[in-house]
């Protein structure tokens, strides 16, 4: 893959690389510096991808390692402003689809980060345990029970939403 | 890449639905619906350009030193306020001359490189200088509509303002046009060639070229017109053109027409 296809490719992934940053953070701002810090580190990189592998997962685990840098950074590590806030702003009018998805948010915010990036890599972006293992870089068996723990906690604090309201 | 994702990234092999229970399928669901509209958002430019950015740094990474030569003088009388800063036509031969062997990595891999891969150029944006036509075409508008409608090639401009370097009829019979924006400053600016179709101005490339070097910058002395055309640009107007360049007189009588044939 030449160089000029890698960075086609990668401009092909933002889409899916804004879903990644928005279920680390829900604050689109935060989650598209996340991308930007991400992509900028990637492009400066690019040599050392290696072809043949997935490029999401190469991505992910930039996007990953950046995330826990800007929160070190912050000095805030695991600590995702959680939406209640948002919460307030639902007017009657909102649809239940609406309010769920803000649920989903607050619950996310409220896992440990390492549950959390578990969950972003495997529930929503359909990486594979083993995938999810090397961006993490954690044995697969680590994956599998940190994302049992995180199903369990986010079933406890969803409950019984309806998801089609 | 390998991994039997689809085009959202839903491969999720580990976990048949076969073996999940209900809560997780249910689990599943409620975050798709949470995140997956993020997909269908539009990509925020300031995204997007960073691919941009990175053509346009590596555009100045490999490009060669400034040639320190005599710049010509200008043809037309500066701006009122204007700065003396000589314009930079193009000397078609002395360019191919000069550069063979030169920028010739950077052009091709500028030519290669769609209109879109390099639209958010120093100084070029959708929606200021660039719209899209209904027909996907890129139209000049705003002051590079303006400077291409009315400016002689080779004029002094205020730095940073955009400059025409040459005009010149295509194969085709059309009016062509190439000009520089903001690339007198210390930061990468942009060339470019737009033909006229219609009643605009067809933008049919945009790359771009190295600021000037830390020595010329720091002596106020400005880049020369040969150190400032990207190799992929005067290969399109050698496979355009048809005869000479215009003159300035040429170019008057055709700007008096308001470049319709």
């Amino acid at each position: 893959m030449s160089i000029l296809e890698l960075q086609s490719a990668l401009a092909a992934l933002l889409p899916r690389l804004r879903r990644f940053a928005r279920s680390l953070t829900h604050h689109r701002e935060d989650a598209d510096d996340l991308v930007q810090v991400a992509v900028e580190r990637a492009l400066r990189a690019l040599d050392q991808y290696e072809p043949g592998t997935r490029l999401d997962s190469w991505m992910f685990r930039i996007m990953q390692n950046a995330w826990i840098d800007e929160q070190r950074a912050r000095g805030r590590r695991a600590e995702v402003l959680a939406p209640e806030e948002s919460g307030e702003h639902v007017g009657v009018s909102e649809t239940g689809r609406h309010i769920a998805r803000l649920s989903v948010e607050a619950a996310m915010a409220r896992l440990p980060e390492e549950q959390r990036l578990v969950v972003a890599l495997v529930l929503v972006e359909g990486l594979p345990y083993k995938d999810a293992a090397q961006v993490l870089e954690l044995p697969v068996g680590t994956v599998t029970s940190r994302l049992a723990r995180a199903k369990d906690a986010l079933q406890q604090l969803l409950g019984d939403g309806d998801i089609d309201a | 890449m390998n991994g039997p994702t689809d085009s959202r990234g839903d491969s999720r092999p580990d976990l048949p639905p076969d073996h999940e229970c209900d809560g997780d399928r249910r689990l599943r669901a409620m975050l798709a619906q949470t995140y997956d509209p993020v997909l269908d958002e539009p990509v925020p430019e300031r995204l997007s350009a960073l691919f941009d950015a990175h053509a346009a740094r590596a555009a100045t990474a490999i490009a060669p030193a400034v040639a320190p030569q005599a710049a010509p003088s200008p043809r037309d009388a500066a701006p009122a306020g204007a700065p003396d800063i000589p314009a930079p036509t193009i000397d078609l031969d002395a360019e191919r001359r000069r550069r063979r062997g030169g920028w010739l990595a950077w052009g091709g891999m500028a030519a290669g490189l769609a209109l879109g891969v390099l639209i958010g150029a120093k100084g070029i944006a959708p929606g200021g200088e660039l719209e899209r036509a209904a027909d996907g075409a890129w139209v000049a508008r705003g002051s590079l509509a303006q400077a291409l409608d009315e400016q002689v090639s080779g004029v002094a401009v205020t730095p940073g303002a955009t400059r025409v370097g040459m005009s010149f009829l295509s194969r085709d019979g059309q009016y062509c046009r190439a000009f520089l924006v903001d690339a007198s400053a210390s930061s990468t600016g942009s060339a470019g060639l737009a033909c006229r179709g219609g009643d605009a101005w067809r933008v049919r490339q945009i790359v771009a070229v190295a600021p000037r070097s830390p020595s010329a910058a720091a002596s106020g002395a400005f880049r020369t017109a040969a150190s400032l055309w990207p190799q992929a640009l005067l290969d399109d107007i050698d496979d355009l053109r048809e005869g000479d360049t215009l003159s300035p007189d040429a170019e008057r009588v055709a700007i008096s027409r308001g470049w319709s044939r």
